[in-house]
């Protein structure tokens, strides 16, 4: 080919290949702006996480943290969303938070968008979408899918292995707590795939000169220290395959009031389980906070299909409603197995032998017909939250934490989490419609 | 409701009749072949509108292959620079003038000097571009042929990415199902060792009876004499590095491409004299077409996971009861297919599911983990990315990968079978196998 | 620092590949070089 057609071919190509970069570029970047959020009128203090670590601010990382003084004595409760943006009930779970609660006894901390480095792009080959809308009474607010990591624009390169960081308080607290070294072993050093050094539940305790995750971590953590948080509570979602799921997992000198407040929400008709936090999984939130300070750290999980394996088409409806054909579909398949399986363990005892597998768990929750949506999973966690400040208020009466102004279980089952939102501009939220059927 | 999604598999089947056929049909390169299968599989399962979010998707899918584009690009240049400084050459020289009269113990050595790289960066194209470059000649010269030495060393760097202490398909599996990486080494080693020796042993020794009459004018030439020892130093420089990454990552956490880059630099200055930047271009040249279908093989996935094809997939490879007739074949087979995509997408898209399919005690768990790790990287053998079979065919100088690639085909199959002997005993197993000491991670 | 360093091996690769992009004759190779451009043009604009 000529000289001349030749790099005339490779500019168009290369033109068109910029076109392509562009056009997809522009949806990345529109990722990029936060939302706004509308906190009560109750809030006291607008905070950054960088003033409990400078170096963050003006990061991606640095992330509003709303503060809610009684102006009582009493303890301190934290509330984390966003750890993990792919798990929106968690987000939108602590947004309501923000955008209802009234602390009427001791003071209460929420972070919204624990990562907020996260909210910015998507994970490659899951096809997520970026966002999603919640309708209230005054119209509808989007808010963005991210992704379980850090933005790679943001941090960059992974190690190939990452080994999650010691931390710089692990050995003060073992010293003062000799009592504890049974499920307190040692400090970090737990070996995770090299991406999980963008991953916030991974990177605890943090590391003050170390990657943008790790410094997240160590300012969390920093701030559960200085500000003598006495609860601090961690929102996340899994998928329905995942076995960890609708759990509170609390760590050991959490498990009392876990447990107790797992009983209080049974009448509340959300069935919890309580699971004791691994002292050889290092790097949790629910680890980690309770290894390095007096804090109780729990982490709740509700089911979410929308970042499981087995989803299926990509659509806002797996957020919002919980819905999946696909989930669905596993579980009609899951009962046909077990079907097969229990006759052919029936047939094998009769005749006297080994059996086998007997049945199988494919998903580790309910699919309900007509999804999980927005409003239950939320519900869970903040009527979850409520009971646990209640536990936590039997068993610490000295330092008591009061919550108010949060939506009952009952009306966010039956009428979603948007009534208890602000509007997008920001008008104040509906409430539950009365029952003239006004709003 | 049925329990089978037309939709999705509709979508599926389109896609890959448009692949095979853009591919066989139409002489497509790959990569673009499986861009078009995207395509259309975006237009039968209803998501070409808005169309700046279907080609955000397309684009976003080829990201996940952003750091095996740089370790593949990295690693060729490496290659092509110590082979252009006569390091290669000199190398294979000595070692086949110190080895010829004992193939069985060199054939051993050379399978585990394979394997070195893979079993440090989890990569087996570290493996097959780094030692497997270097073992190459040594192996032709004593009589393997081509398209067998290529097997050999694809199959020894697979094991080597299988092998201890870093085998990232297991430590996806283990993160997606809890388990901290403790207590998989000693079983990753015996089953990835096992496989690996046995297969260099087969392909390898009846042809070396010729190679040991070799005279020393035939070898490969050595430039020892003219550049001294310095000559070395770009292999030592990333050995040393690769293994610092590992032992000591608070100091040495360069990252595979950097690694590579730092050895290509030492090897302008140490040996034979040649212009980095057209060794950079060729490389980036022969590198090309595989980057290609990576890219391809992302949008690919991602248009996969957008149509609901993937979950599908996942679900009906769920269906069947353990055993030999059900769950076994199911898993053998699924993992390595899946695997021609990524090994480690195939890990922790149906590794995780598959291992708590299996029994989940603290041995078994970590047995099955151990063995479906070592299937899942077969899929590195898998046409069309096969990643190791392709640059295994690079490096030994054979056009056509699928020459390689059918001697791969008997010690692969048998390698899977190991794999679900493994999980079907893997109470046994786990009995000798796995050690859980103390508690420390 | 480190990301610094990986930009520029990114920005070294893409230059490769452009180069490649304008020597070759072949459609479907430069086709190819295209496709593996685009996500080295939106990392080394830091976009994605």
């Amino acid at each position: 080919m000529e000289r001349r057609n030749r790099i005339a071919r490779a500019s168009g190509l290369l033109a068109a290949g910029l076109a392509i970069a562009a056009v997809a570029g522009t949806r990345f970047v529109s990722q990029w702006r936060s939302e706004p959020l509308f906190p009560s009128p109750a809030m006291t203090q607008l905070r950054m996480l960088s003033e409990w670590h400078e170096p963050l601010e003006g990061t991606a990382g640095d992330t509003e943290v709303y503060v809610y003084d009684s102006g009582t004595e009493g303890g301190t409760l934290l509330v984390l969303g966003g750890t993990h943006p792919n798990e929106p009930a968690a987000h939108v779970a602590a947004v309501a938070m923000v955008e209802n609660l009234e602390a009427t006894a001791g003071r209460v901390l929420v972070i919204p968008r624990a990562n907020r480095a996260a909210f910015m792009h998507n994970d490659s080959q899951e096809a997520m979408v970026q966002r999603y809308a919640i309708e209230t009474p005054h119209g509808a607010r989007t808010f963005r899918n991210g992704s379980r990591f850090t933005n790679p624009v943001r941090q960059w390169p992974d190690p190939t292995i990452y080994i999650n960081p010691r931390g710089e308080h692990w050995d003060d607290y073992a010293a003062e707590h000799p009592d504890h070294a049974e499920w307190n072993p040692g400090p970090g050093g737990q070996v995770l795939a090299g991406v999980d050094s963008r991953n916030l539940n991974r990177v605890y305790p943090g590391d003050p000169n170390g990657t943008l995750t790790e410094q997240i971590g160590h300012a969390i953590l920093t701030m559960i220290r200085e500000e003598n948080v006495d609860l601090a509570i961690d929102f996340h979602e899994a998928s329905p395959e995942y076995p960890t799921i609708n759990v509170m997992v609390a760590h050991q000198r959490a498990e009392g009031i876990a447990t107790w407040a797992e009983l209080l929400l049974s009448d509340d008709g959300v069935q919890i389980a309580t699971d004791s936090s691994s002292p050889r999984l290092r790097g949790l939130s629910h680890r980690e906070w309770g290894d390095a300070d007096d804090v109780l750290s729990v982490l709740f999980e509700s089911a979410n299909v929308s970042q499981g394996r087995l989803k299926g088409r990509t659509t806002e409806e797996q957020i919002t409603e919980g819905f999946d054909e696909t989930y669905l579909r596993a579980q009609i398949i899951q009962g046909q197995l077990n079907e097969k399986l229990a006759a052919r363990a029936a047939d094998a005892d009769e005749r006297g032998e080994e059996a086998g597998e007997r049945s199988r768990r494919i998903l580790y929750v309910e699919i309900p017909e007509e999804g999980t949506p927005m409003g239950v999973r939320a519900g869970r966690h903040i009527t979850a939250a409520q009971r646990l400040v209640e536990a936590y208020n039997d068993e610490y009466f000295e330092r008591p934490i009061g919550i108010a102004g949060l939506p009952e279980y009952g009306d966010l089952v039956r009428y979603g989490v948007g009534p208890f939102l602000h509007g997008p501009e920001g008008e104040p939220p509906a409430g539950p419609p009365t029952e003239d059927g006004g709003g | 409701m049925s329990s089978v999604g037309v939709h999705e598999l509709i979508t599926f089947v389109a896609m890959t009749a448009v692949f095979c056929g853009g591919a066989f049909l139409f002489r497509l390169p790959i990569g673009i072949a499986m861009a078009v299968g995207s395509i259309v599989g975006a237009i039968v399962g209803g998501y070409v509108f808005p169309l700046p979010d279907l080609v955000r998707h397309l684009v976003e899918g080829m990201f996940a292959y952003m750091d095996p584009i740089l370790i593949i690009t990295c690693a060729t240049i490496f290659m092509f620079g110590i082979e252009r400084s006569g390091l290669l050459g000199t190398l294979a020289h000595w070692t086949i003038r110190a080895f010829r009269k004992r193939p069985f113990l060199l054939l051993a050595a050379l399978t585990v000097v394979i394997m070195f790289p893979g079993m440090l960066t989890g990569s087996s194209t570290a493996a097959v571009l780094t030692t497997g470059a270097l073992v190459a000649p040594v192996l032709m010269h004593l009589g393997v042929p081509r398209d067998k030495t290529g097997a050999i060393i694809a199959l020894a760097a697979l094991f080597g990415m299988a092998a201890p202490p870093v085998n990232i398909p297991a430590l996806i599996i283990g993160a997606g199902v809890d388990l901290p990486y403790i207590g998989l080494d000693v079983p990753l080693l015996v089953f990835s060792m096992v496989p690996a020796l046995l297969s260099t042993w087969v392909l390898g020794l009846p042809h070396c009876a010729r190679g040991a009459a070799a005279k020393d004018e035939d070898l490969p030439k050595s430039v020892l004499g003219k550049h001294g020892a310095k000559l070395f130093l770009p292999i030592a420089a990333v050995g040393a590095l690769l293994v610092g990454e590992r032992v000591l990552p608070s100091v040495f956490s360069l990252g595979l491409p950097l690694i590579f880059l730092i050895g290509a630099a030492l090897s302008i200055a140490t040996g034979e004299k040649f212009r980095i930047l057209d060794v950079s271009r060729d490389s980036v040249k022969t590198a090309l077409p595989i980057l290609g279908i990576l890219m391809g093989v992302g949008m690919f996935i991602q248009v996969m996971t957008l149509t609901g094809a993937r979950g599908e997939i996942v679900v009906q490879a769920l269906r069947l009861p353990r055993g030999w007739l059900g769950l076994y074949p199911i898993m053998g087979t699924s993992l390595p297919l899946m695997g021609a995509v990524s090994s480690f997408g195939a890990a922790s898209v149906l590794g995780v599911p598959y291992v708590l399919a299996l029994p989940t005690s603290s041995h078994e768990i970590i047995i099955n983990t151990a063995a479906l790790s070592i299937i899942a990287s077969l899929g590195d053998l898998m046409p069309p990315t096969a990643l190791a079979g392709l640059f295994a065919a690079q490096v030994v100088g054979e056009k056509n990968y699928f020459r390689v690639l059918r001697w791969c085909i008997v010690p692969g199959i048998l390698t899977a079978v190991f794999g679900l002997l493994i999980i079907a005993n893997a109470d046994v197993v786990g009995h000798y196998l796995v050690f859980l000491g103390g508690d420390s991670p | 620092m480190i990301t610094w360093v990986y930009l520029a091996i990114v920005a070294y690769v893409l230059g490769l590949v452009v180069w490649n992009l304008y020597r070759e004759e072949d459609l479907g190779f430069q086709i190819t070089a295209v496709m593996v451009a685009i996500p080295l043009v939106l990392r080394v604009a830091g976009v994605k």
